[in-house]
């Protein structure tokens, strides 16, 4: 299936939203602006930007705690995200959620989940409602190696598999948890055949291709619609930055990071095949030019906005 | 008005429920041709289907976390916990999850489900099947709490908690599902069992009982006592444990000016050890003319022998002497 | 090609302060972005810090042993990178 020139386009030009974004947040951190911790997908882009740009904005998705870039592909608005990281009124949840439970209702974001594995009995639900509305649409649940070992996952997979359930399981297998790397703590074969052992179609693929991440998520999507049930997707890819913003990197080596960064990079790699398909240099250089110019300005906006009120947080608790 | 068993007077609602509301299904574990295991949705799967009453797997952590996901994409889910023992294993969906996102999602999303579960001791189903956890619950914001203790006001109460948008945590006490009385299957249901309100059972002065669930027919026996007919008691339901009828309480220890708490569950971190927490905080204290009590099932497994677990269980005579003993 | 400066960043959530412990660099050292030029030691653990740029050091504002609090300069830089965010703070 050939994709077009303004979807390739678009594919790149949400990775860079989410580098920058995620590279912006760094710099905003490191100046003491930001309270708790964040955890960075920098490195991680083309999972995201290809798995949301294959979905209709009807398509739900649930998130991670790892899920800036989820929710920017998803269609979030950088300015909403940064007002929300800043604890303004103008966030996605009025500075309630942070950085690890961004919820967009709007754009079909169900959520981010600072439980590892916590979103994908939620995403059964999701989908168990498309199912009885009959609505043709599915749920894309994200979820990390991590989550792979939590009895939920395995809950989830086998209920979603004995009821036709419309999810789209996708793993972004970044071969570690927090320092655990993936074959110190899953046992068996690789994580895609956790998805076949539940009798659920799936498959493991180059994460850091977006091209590839894209048309393997169109596909499971138009076969979860016309033939019903579950489908999964490991997607290998890598962190750059450590787990979280305390995360010294002990349990890896710099030449490993060095690797991914120089030979796997997946904008590095898409702008070599989209510079060599035609595109100019220009052209990225203008996206690349717009992106920092909205990204400045939605972090300007977010720091002039108003913090949150602090209304009745014990009624707030309750609908 | 018909005589039915509150475990029937659950079952009518339930029924209700799926009648008037095309999104509502129930899921657990042996809730469709098997009736539930104390036979609560007994008759519902030929009734409505089973895309509306759902057969799970033993997997109460993906039955919670469904749930959570449903209600927030316009479902409205009922599931049981077969046990409410077994809530344990789906913890995460109900506190991580169903408790916080509306909060977590500045007010974005509502997740508006019903967990029901089977609760208490004195059928000899020993410790991993008699806990009365409620007060696990109760301690989370977000969550509501809900305690039966007849075929009114179980009817009535799961019709409150089905319309209420926040997730409710709704403990059968197993001993009430065979109790049976006149029962009005109203389609809106009383007043009186609106969530988040006490009901005064009998009127008194002379001492208030405050109790919740099954302990509330102990305690009913208890002030027909023989021995109590000369005192007049005000005896309370709470009926929501979470949130606590506060004014309901004060409001009668104005005219009583003593308080016992009487509760299946043991003290520690308990919904009676709060109760009398907070009546002594309160402006009330001083105006008490004896300290508050509370009666408690002992702070131990449940045994399984009969005699052992009558031992740990707060029995008529136990909450007989301690009211004697206050007056 | 622009003078950029190095600030100490805050590492984590309570840092506000860390001593330079020894310095990895010299006036003059062409680096790569993410080069490390410093070990700093906060009151939790001791870290290695990273250049948020690639160019040539063209100063050292603090010497080892020096105490410094988040946000101050310890090092200049001549790079040919914007600072993503620097025009809204600088």
């Amino acid at each position: 299936m050939a994709i077009t020139k303004d979807t390739q386009l678009e594919l790149h030009r949400m990775m860079m939203l989410i580098r920058l974004f995620e590279e912006a947040l760094e710099e905003m951190f490191s100046r003491g602006l930001l309270h708790g911790t964040m955890h960075l997908s920098i490195g991680q882009e083309a999972t995201a930007a290809g798995a949301c740009l294959a979905l209709q904005k009807n398509d739900l998705i649930t998130s991670t705690h790892r899920g800036h870039g989820h929710c920017l592909a998803k269609g979030a608005e950088p300015y909403k995200m940064f007002a929300e990281l800043l604890g303004r009124e103008d966030g996605y949840c009025r500075g309630r959620g942070g950085s690890m439970h961004i919820a967009d209702l709007s754009n079909g974001n169900l959520g981010a989940n600072g439980i590892v594995a916590g979103s994908l009995t939620i995403s059964v639900g999701a989908a168990l409602s498309f199912q009885m509305q009959k609505k043709e649409n599915i749920i894309l649940c994200f979820f990390g190696d991590g989550a792979v070992n939590e009895g939920s996952f395995h809950e989830a997979l086998n209920l979603a598999s004995l009821w036709n359930l419309p999810v789209l399981f996708l793993c972004e297998n970044n071969q570690y948890g927090m320092s655990m790397a993936t074959d110190k703590a899953v046992a068996g074969d690789s994580i895609a055949s956790r998805g076949t052992s539940y009798g659920i179609e799936s498959i493991q693929i180059d994460g850091n291709d977006v091209e590839t991440v894209y048309e393997n998520v169109l596909n499971f999507k138009n076969e979860i619609l016309s033939s019903g049930g579950p489908k999964f997707i490991e997607a290998v890819t890598y962190r750059y930055r450590g787990h979280s913003k305390s995360d010294r990197n002990l349990y890896r080596t710099s030449d490993e990071i060095e690797y991914w960064k120089e030979e796997k990079d997946p904008i590095k790699r898409y702008i070599g095949k989209l510079i060599e398909s035609g595109i100019s240099e220009d052209q990225l250089k203008d996206i690349d030019t717009d992106i920092r110019d909205l990204i400045r300005k939605s972090v300007k906006q977010a720091l002039d906005s108003p913090l949150s009120p602090i209304t009745n947080l014990e009624e707030d608790s309750y609908a | 008005m018909p005589e039915m068993t509150t475990g029937k007077a659950l079952n009518k609602a339930l029924s209700l429920i799926l009648e008037k509301n095309s999104t509502a299904f129930i899921a657990g574990e042996d809730i469709g041709i098997y009736g539930g295991a104390f036979g609560v949705t007994d008759g519902l799967l030929a009734q409505f289907g089973d895309e509306r009453i759902k057969d799970t797997p033993i997997s109460e952590d993906v039955i919670a976390g469904l749930a959570v996901g449903a209600s927030m994409t316009g479902g409205k889910p009922i599931v049981e916990m077969q046990f409410s023992d077994f809530i344990v294993n789906a913890m995460d969906p109900i506190v991580n999850q169903a408790a916080k996102l509306h909060f977590m999602y500045g007010g974005s999303v509502n997740v508006p489900i019903i967990v029901r579960g089977a609760s208490g001791a004195g059928t000899g189903a020993a410790a991993q099947h008699s806990q009365s956890l409620e007060s696990w619950f109760c301690h989370v914001p977000g969550l509501k709490v809900v305690t039966p203790s007849n075929p009114q006001n179980a009817y009535d109460l799961l019709l409150h908690s089905f319309v209420d948008p926040n997730p409710v945590i709704f403990m059968e006490h197993k001993l009430i599902y065979k109790i049976k009385d006149n029962v009005e299957l109203n389609e809106i249901p009383k007043e009186s069992s609106m969530l988040g309100k006490a009901n005064i059972i009998n009127e008194g002065k002379d001492i208030t009982i405050v109790s919740y669930s099954n302990m509330v027919n102990v305690a009913k026996e208890a002030i027909a006592a023989k021995e109590l007919q000369n005192y007049s008691i005000e005896l309370i339901d709470l009926q929501t444990v979470s949130p606590i009828d506060y004014d309901t309480i004060k409001n009668s220890l104005k005219k009583t000016k003593r308080l016992l708490v009487c509760q299946e569950a043991p003290s520690n971190s308990s919904v009676g050890t709060t109760v009398i927490s907070k009546i002594v905080e309160s402006e009330l204290f001083n105006e008490l003319e004896i300290a508050p009590k509370l009666v408690s099932g002992l702070h131990s497994p449940m045994p399984s022998a009969k005699h052992l677990e009558l031992n740990v269980i707060p029995q008529v005579e136990d909450i007989t002497n301690v009211i004697k003993s206050m007056l | 090609m622009a003078k950029e400066k190095i600030q100490l960043p805050a590492m984590s959530d309570q840092m506000t302060e860390a001593e330079i412990l020894s310095w990895k660099v010299d006036v003059g050292s062409k680096i790569e972005k993410g080069a490390i030029i410093c070990e700093i030691s906060t009151d939790k653990v001791d870290m290695d810090l990273e250049s948020p740029y690639s160019g040539e050091i063209t100063d050292l504002v603090c010497e080892e042993g020096d105490m410094v609090n988040v946000g101050d300069t310890i090092a200049e830089i001549e790079t040919e990178e914007d600072s993503l965010l620097g025009s809204i703070f600088d």
